[in-house]
């Protein structure tokens, strides 16, 4: 009697042993077949948000005005007329009444009219965006300054 | 120890070599981290793609107000402002005032580098309007990161009509 609970005991640990080889080979299988012990990023180029907000300033600087001028057109009159600047705000915050991505229209984004890298005008709300989220385009000028209109927004 | 028992301590030592086997093996492959940057020269070819948008816009614009810098020398706006224009010696004006606004083009995109074609400048009469055509060979882009080339097709056609004269002519005779 004694003899036979011994050897169950021994088969049991036999098993045990088994069992604890079989897991090892397994989990070594796993690994050889990159399994989760590799971590694998996927990084989407960091451009992507300026090439975004490049589109969305061509696409403001394309639109016409009331006048039926472009904003770039605006924008090169208004650098070189102080009088004309709160017609430049007003249609610029009328454009932008309707300035979404996807449903959502987006509140907070400003334009700024550079000259000689000087800013003679702001528009929006905004006060600051991050570097890729910051787009400038050249317009041409009046007088022999350089023009820039740099537009920036909260994505 | 009768048999069963030797093949226990038999396996109890292959258990401990396998063991230590593991161990070395789980130590060299311990978790690697892997990167993959993707998408960098797809943001670069579609930076070139809205650079050559931009400068299309840029001669747009230059050759609006080549136009309307030339007449406000001699015209007033209002209706059929461009009537009285001669365009054999309005021509040429305008494409010296559009040659400069042209060189004066510099890319915000840093990594770009721009070549202009000769342009060819034709301007037509039209009522209350004047229409700029523009030929030449395509706008050569070239970027300094993995050395792609683009060509924007060089031709425009844009119209300065009376109503838009006006708007610049409030400034340009300021500038006189």
């Amino acid at each position: 009697m004694a003899m036979n609970k011994r050897g169950v005991i021994e088969d049991l640990m036999a098993f045990l042993v088994v069992f604890v080889i079989m897991s090892i080979i397994f989990l070594i299988v796993v690994t050889l077949s990159g399994g989760s012990l590799v971590k694998v990023d996927l990084v989407i180029d960091e451009n992507t948000g300026s090439n975004v907000c490049d589109q969305d300033l061509l696409g403001y600087l394309r639109a016409a005005t009331s006048t039926n001028l472009k904003f770039s057109q605006l924008a090169t009159i208004t650098a070189y007329n102080p009088d004309a600047k709160e017609n430049f705000e007003l249609e610029t915050n009328a454009s932008f009444e309707k300035f979404k991505r996807g449903d959502e229209t987006r509140q907070k984004w400003y334009i700024h009219l550079l000259e000689d890298n000087q800013i003679i005008l702001k528009v929006g709300t905004l006060q600051q965006a991050s570097l890729q989220d910051i787009c400038r385009q050249k317009i041409p000028s009046i007088s022999n300054k350089d023009l820039v209109v740099e537009m920036g927004v909260e994505y | 120890m009768n048999k069963r028992g030797t093949w226990l301590v038999y396996l109890a030592i292959l258990f401990i070599v396998i063991i230590g086997f593991a161990a070395i093996f789980l130590k060299n492959f311990e978790a690697q981290e892997i990167t993959f940057k993707t998408g960098e020269k797809q943001a670069q070819l579609l930076s070139t793609y809205t650079e050559s948008e931009a400068i299309r816009e840029y001669v747009k614009d230059s050759a609006q107000l080549a136009v309307a810098k030339t007449a406000s020398i001699d015209f007033e706006s209002g209706e059929n402002c461009f009537a009285n224009l001669t365009l054999k010696s309005f021509s040429p004006k305008v494409k010296d005032e559009f040659n400069i606004l042209l060189l004066d083009y510099k890319s915000p995109r840093l990594t770009f580098n721009v070549d202009f074609p000769e342009y060819e400048l034709r301007i037509s009469n039209a009522e209350n309007a004047l229409i700029t055509e523009g030929f030449g060979e395509d706008i050569l882009i070239t970027s300094d990161i993995n050395g792609i080339k683009y060509k924007a097709s060089a031709y425009f056609k844009e119209e300065l009509t009376c109503l838009e004269y006006a708007e610049y002519l409030k400034v340009l005779k300021d500038a006189q």
